[in-house]
């Protein structure tokens, strides 16, 4: 069960994770183009800062962002617990 | 009076401990069975609240709502409880040692069920997206519970007409090592994957309809 646990957390995190890089990537893209696909593998999106540039860059508040991380949250709740005594 | 509600007692804490004995040692059984009755029951009450009764009476040939609500955890219960009971009268050792005393009724079973059941599955109406791949989990789960069941049916019967075992083969051996060795955590993997995935839409969905997200961010890096 603790694997199966840990399976479902680390899964959720990762998701989280990759969608969150893919929306960095799609951002740096469009605003730097060829350059900005290449520092978004470089750079780190930087969290908090990334999200805030977007909204005011794009004028919208990046929703989805802090979707897909809240979600990687969840996950990494979820392996945290089931990762206890280990 | 006093005795009799000590053992009413005692009767109710030994049927708890059964319960709980048996979701603590068969872990991977009640997640599986409890997975499957969480899909069935949510998405019925979903199909007859959000998708419309009519849809749903017509789906389900005008039986009612109450019908499912009451016999979908009984049917999941039953389930359990044969599962658990099958379960508790083997061993992985014991089992494996099953294996290797019957080459050929395993082989011959191998073959027809992975001959059958494609058959199966296109036989079924498995939707689509995620709830393609959790329907056609849970055929797989049930297809090979009823295949293993009648594997035993064989392979008691073969242990009646030859009291000793005339075949013994070291790659036969070998496979089914490996795949004892294989199956356990590539299970868990895919119910464990099919579960984020599960769980993955619900939280987005609950978040997104709490905060009445448009899907207005991704529409902006979309529509340059």
């Amino acid at each position: 069960m603790k694997t199966i646990g840990k399976i479902i957390g680390f899964l959720l995190l990762i998701g989280g994770g990759i969608l969150m890089f893919i929306f960095w990537l799609m951002a740096m893209s469009e605003w730097l183009g060829f350059l900005g696909t290449i520092l978004a593998f470089i750079l780190t999106p930087g969290l908090v800062v990334f999200p805030l540039v977007f909204w005011v860059v794009e004028g919208v508040f990046p929703t989805f962002y802090f979707t897909v991380w809240g979600i990687g949250i969840v996950g990494a709740i979820i392996a945290g617990i089931f990762s206890i005594g280990d | 009076m006093n005795e009799i509600s000590t053992s009413i007692k005692i009767k109710n804490q030994k049927r708890n401990n059964f319960f709980i004995a048996r979701i603590k040692k068969y872990q991977i059984i009640t997640f599986t069975l409890g997975f499957l009755l969480f899909y069935r029951f949510i998405g019925t009450l979903i199909i007859y609240f959000f998708i419309g009764k009519e849809t749903f009476l017509e789906t389900y040939h005008e039986l009612s709502v109450w019908f499912f609500v009451i016999t979908i955890p009984i049917t999941y219960l039953v389930q359990w409880l044969i599962a658990t009971w099958v379960a508790s009268k083997f061993t992985a050792k014991t089992l494996k040692e099953k294996f290797y005393h019957h080459p050929i009724a395993t082989i011959i079973f191998i073959v027809l069920c992975l001959t059958d059941f494609p058959y199966r599955l296109s036989g079924s109406n498995l939707g689509s997206g995620l709830i393609k791949f959790i329907n056609a989990f849970e055929i797989i789960i049930y297809y090979t519970f009823i295949n293993f069941l009648w594997w035993l049916l064989i392979c008691w019967m073969s242990s009646k007409i030859w009291k000793r075992q005339r075949f013994q083969w070291n790659l036969y051996k070998k496979t089914i090592d490996t795949i004892f060795t294989i199956i356990p955590p590539l299970y868990k993997f895919i119910l464990g994957l099919i579960v984020a995935l599960l769980l993955f839409i619900i939280l987005f969905l609950l978040i997104t309809t709490i905060f009445h997200y448009s899907g207005v961010g991704i529409m902006k890096l979309f529509t340059y």
